[in-house]
């Protein structure tokens, strides 16, 4: 289980090497604040590939949004809750009504597990943990709701970046044609892939540069890697693209194993 | 590949009868002797000129004042006598050049004095210091990598690198001794390959300007040649040193304000002077200075793209006077487990290696990799060490370390390949601090060592 308290990440701290942190799929974490009438950045429960069972001290209302959908349920005191498996996606939130109420580090509730920062105690939730919940008898109010992830069927769009021309043809060609699949070593700090190598026009040595979220680096071995809500601000590969802000949900609800390709953004 | 390379000559070497009129019209810098090793009053007149025809940028090139060996022995200078003796020549052109209304761009040193400086940092400093009283704008154009670039950057001048086309390479990137076979190419197809590796960055050099010659008709055929080459691959030829930025988006929301890449602090500081100046345009939310850009995110509500690169470079950089930087002293106790590695490494004893770790006074060009991870700049070349073999699983924050030729500290317990000489008490990053992070890119930071 890697479940973690993340909102809307932690900003401010870049030029300080602090990553933004924050959840993957930010679409979702939107969503099921909106459905709850809770402040947007409210603090929510990510849980990746499975969920947590959970047991509410107090009756409690909470939203599950996931890639499959979404709800919102009433918990009675002591109900424990055990959700089904995702039939498909690979990230889901779960928010409860006044939000999580760990501590606030630098301006976020958001974990940042190898800095050992913010969330419950700067880690992976465990078995056993409390957490508190803000209880401010919000209403339950759906104003504009967004949509879901949904699967990365079509290609995930990408604009190319300042290295792009690093690529010799075939090296960007592959990159824009193969498929690839998601390596069991990604994490929230990036999307590694697996599949035809990139080749480079140049062997050439770059200069610590920015990173941003969505930013795609080509190590030397030629699989891209796609940095996610846990990126370091800086880093030392080519930069081939950037994937477009509303796709990189898609790519936060790919689990390990799956494909994916891209294609430019118009 | 780069976009942009100079071509320098040696010129007004000769009296009547060379070729510099020939060669002019490709080349976009010339290094005009100073009536020291070659030429005289005329020559220089004449040649400066010529380059303000072309419109080529014009340098001065001070020699040993030894025209009989035509300035390529050595000769023993005190340093201060060496520093005089270069000044005058360089304002004797310079004061040619401005009576013919032109202006001085750059220095050149010639032959033996050029040799005799490049491991020679300290000279190199007193030098680059020189000039840089006599004009804080001229270009110094030297051997690429050497210590008089890392002097010239350290004294506030930007450094050209030099790199030649007809002159093999060892792997550490100095010319190989004119005693080797294969020391000196002389095929034009060999000097064509070297170049493209200059610029297509397979070489490892930074090449700014490539030194070529026109001391015969065939070499003027050459860069020519040359000249067609960098037409052909659209490689501008002008002058280097200008630190122009160009703006290119990072994704969306995100631009990057960059400078040619190199780890130099005249690129430093012109990142910080647009950091600085940046501040003040609204829909900024966030900026990180790197080596060579400046990354920054901004409101898509308030910005967009074209916007922010037109109020960017609406900027005035040249008159921005950044604050001092900030002198921060970091105790540390030296007594980590591979100071004697470090010290076996480069033949020095331990209390060595201590002593010229804490002598130095170090830069942070950028912080990142990881939060409050500085990349300082400024490590004695003496103290370079390779990584260790294998990583250690835990480094404990705090740990004072080198690797290659950087030194940093671990600002948090992670997994970690530098050689460990000592530690800190000093808490490089502390959440629960109001200041959460001791450092910031432009600091000055020195080690001093505690018992």
């Amino acid at each position: 289980m890697y479940t973690t308290v993340q909102d809307a990440g932690r900003f401010g701290y870049l030029r300080y090497g602090l990553p933004p942190s924050g959840a993957m799929d930010r679409g979702a974490l939107e969503m099921a604040n909106a459905l709850l009438g809770n402040d947007p950045n409210a603090a929510v429960l990510e849980a990746t590939g499975i969920f947590p069972v959970i047991k509410c001290s107090r009756r409690t209302r909470l939203a599950v949004v996931s890639a499959n959908g979404f709800q919102t349920l009433e918990a009675g005191a002591g109900e424990v809750l055990r959700f089904q498996p995702l039939e498909f996606g690979y990230r889901a939130y779960l928010a409860f009504a006044g939000g999580i109420d760990v501590p606030v580090v630098m301006g976020s509730r958001s974990t940042y597990v190898p800095g050992k920062l913010g969330g419950f105690e700067g880690r992976v939730l465990r078995a056993g943990d409390v957490l508190p919940i803000r209880d401010q008898g919000s209403q339950l109010h759906v104003a504009e709701v967004p949509g879901l992830a949904g699967r990365a069927g079509n290609a995930i769009r990408v604009i190319p970046g300042p290295e792009a021309d690093w690529f010799d043809c075939g090296g960007l060609n592959t990159f824009l044609t193969s498929e690839f699949t998601v390596s069991s070593k990604s994490d929230r700090t990036g999307i590694r892939l697996e599949g035809a190598a990139l080749s480079f026009r140049h062997g050439r040595q770059m200069v610590s540069a920015g990173i941003a979220f969505g930013t795609i680096q080509v190590p030397p071995s030629g699989q891209p890697m796609v940095m996610m809500a846990d990126h370091p601000t800086t880093g030392g590969y080519p930069r081939i693209g950037n994937v477009v802000q509303e796709d990189l949900r898609l790519l936060a609800q790919l689990r390990p194993g799956e494909r994916l390709r891209f294609r430019e953004s118009a | 590949m780069q976009t942009r390379i100079d071509l320098n000559a040696d010129l007004g070497e000769l009296a009547e009868g060379s070729l510099d009129a020939a060669l002019m019209p490709y080349i976009s810098s010339c290094n005009i002797a100073c009536a020291a090793h070659a030429g005289d009053f005329e020559t220089m007149r004449r040649t400066v000129r010529l380059a303000k025809k072309q419109h080529v940028a014009i340098g001065a090139h001070p020699g040993y004042p030894d025209p009989e060996n035509f300035g390529r022995v050595s000769m023993a200078f005190q340093t201060s006598d060496l520093c005089t003796l270069i000044r005058n020549q360089i304002l004797l052109l310079k004061q040619i050049a401005e009576a013919e209304g032109a202006r001085l761009n750059h220095i050149k040193l010639h032959g033996a004095l050029y040799n005799d400086l490049a491991d020679d940092y300290v000279r190199s400093l007193a030098v680059s210091k020189t000039i840089h009283s006599i004009d804080p704008e001229l270009r110094f154009i030297v051997f690429s990598g050497s210590e008089t670039a890392r002097a010239a950057e350290d004294a506030g001048l930007i450094a050209v690198h030099e790199v030649f086309a007809d002159r093999a390479y060892t792997a550490d990137g100095k010319l190989m001794p004119r005693s080797e076979s294969g020391a000196v190419l002389h095929e034009e197809a060999d000097c064509l390959k070297q170049v493209e590796r200059f610029v297509d960055g397979s070489a490892g050099l930074t090449a700014d300007s490539i030194c070529v010659h026109g001391d015969n008709p065939s070499a003027v055929q050459f860069v020519s040649n040359l000249r067609n080459f960098f037409n052909q691959r659209t490689i501008e030829c002008a002058p280097a040193g200008a630190l122009t930025f160009s703006f290119k988006p990072l994704g969306e929301g995100v631009l990057l304000a960059q400078l040619p890449p190199r780890i130099a602090k005249s690129t430093h500081r012109k990142i910080l002077a647009l950091q600085f100046e940046a501040k003040k345009i609204e829909g900024i939310l966030e900026m990180v200075p790197c080596f060579s850009e400046l990354k920054i995110n901004y409101d898509q509500a308030v910005l967009s793209f074209r916007k922010l690169k037109q109020k960017l470079e609406a900027l005035e950089l040249c008159s921005v006077r950044l604050p001092e930087p900030r002198l921060i002293q970091v105790p540390v106790i030296y007594d980590g487990e591979d100071l004697s590695r470090v010290a076996r490494h480069n033949g020095l004893t331990e209390a060595e290696v201590v002593r010229q770790h804490s002598e130095a006074t170090y830069l942070i060009y950028m912080l990142g990799f990881s939060p409050g991870f500085a990349y300082m700049g400024g490590l004695a070349s003496q103290l370079a060490t390779p990584r260790l073999e294998s990583p250690r699983v835990s480094v404990p924050a705090g740990a004072v370390g080198i690797a290659g030729n950087q030194t940093g500290i671990y600002p948090v317990e992670s997994p970690g390949g530098w050689n460990i000489i000592g530690r800190t008490s000093l808490k490089l990053f502390d959440p629960e601090a109001e200041e959460p992070f001791l450092f910031e890119p432009g600091d000055e930071v020195c080690f001093v060592p505690i018992h």
